[in-house]
């Protein structure tokens, strides 16, 4: 064997030997905290044919209000205030419900509750009955949306 | 003529979305003072500045907590940012275990949702000090 060889040979062994001993363990940590992000977009009501039902549901224009929710650490629950009414109508019925992966309610004048999945998109409806009709002006339909831990 | 009357009553346009977030939704502390601090942080999603304001109220109900400090209780918060609030529950008598909630939502609400974030808060005091 000659000198550069050798030579070469104690050169690998040695970067052999630096490279084991700079071996690390790198560590990314992530921390997540119990978060609840609530994301509201409006509906429309629509009156019916019949002069007495504006709804959500159904007519030309009629469109549902959505709330996505987005949480992290434990599946928040979702509070409904109840319905609250603003408009020319008196003595009209308001009633909402909503449906969602998991948060399920059916027409109601009162508030409700419900649990709901860490992201989930929720689809409320809203619906107002007056038998003596709707007077023309602009109405709306409220309701306060609590996400938190029960 | 159903048709006009239909436009004439239609109700809340859609509106663009806005978003309010929180945390964490539920947070205890002990404390040997009079005075235990929490913070809390609150997240602006939305794709523009928006205020926020937030304010305590006791468990299931609307009613405001008295000896409750929040730093600040009203702040501007760019898009996609997110601040620490700080609350402060205030004169603890010894022993006393007070729980109440922080809730943030946006200063001005509209449109037919109106969406809020509230956090459980436990603040309690060891007695005899």
């Amino acid at each position: 064997m000659n000198k550069t060889w050798v030579r070469y040979s104690l050169g690998l062994s040695a970067l052999v030997v630096a490279s084991s001993a700079q071996a690390a363990t790198v560590t990314i940590n992530g921390v997540v905290i119990n978060l609840c992000t609530l994301t509201p977009v409006s509906g429309t009501m629509v009156v019916d044919t019949a002069g007495t039902t504006m709804t959500t549901e159904s007519g030309t224009g009629a469109a549902p209000a959505t709330l996505s929710v987005v949480a992290t650490g434990a599946a928040p629950t979702l509070t409904f205030t109840a319905p609250v009414l603003s408009g020319p109508a008196s003595g009209a019925t308001t009633e909402i419900r909503y449906t969602g992966s998991s948060a399920n309610q059916g027409y109601t004048s009162a508030g409700s509750s419900a649990s709901t999945s860490l992201i989930d998109l929720v689809t409320i409806h809203a619906r107002v009955q007056s038998s003596t009709g709707f007077p023309s002006g602009s109405y709306a339909v409220t309701t306060t949306v609590t996400c938190g831990q029960s | 003529m159903m048709r006009l009357i239909a436009m004439a009553a239609c109700a809340a346009l859609a509106v663009p979305a806005f978003a309010v977030g929180m945390g964490p939704l539920e947070k205890e502390g002990l404390t040997d003072g009079p005075a235990k601090g929490f913070y809390l942080t609150v997240v602006n999603p939305f794709e523009d500045v928006e205020t926020f304001r937030l304010y305590p109220a006791v468990i299931g109900g609307e009613d405001p907590v008295p000896d409750v400090r929040i730093h600040p209780e009203r702040f501007r918060l760019a898009a996609g940012r997110q601040r620490r609030v700080l609350v402060v529950a205030q004169n603890l008598e010894p022993g006393e275990t007070r729980v109440f909630r922080v809730c943030a939502e946006k200063n001005e609400q509209e449109g037919m949702i109106h969406a809020r974030v509230c956090s459980k808060l436990t603040a309690s005091r060891i007695a005899g000090q």
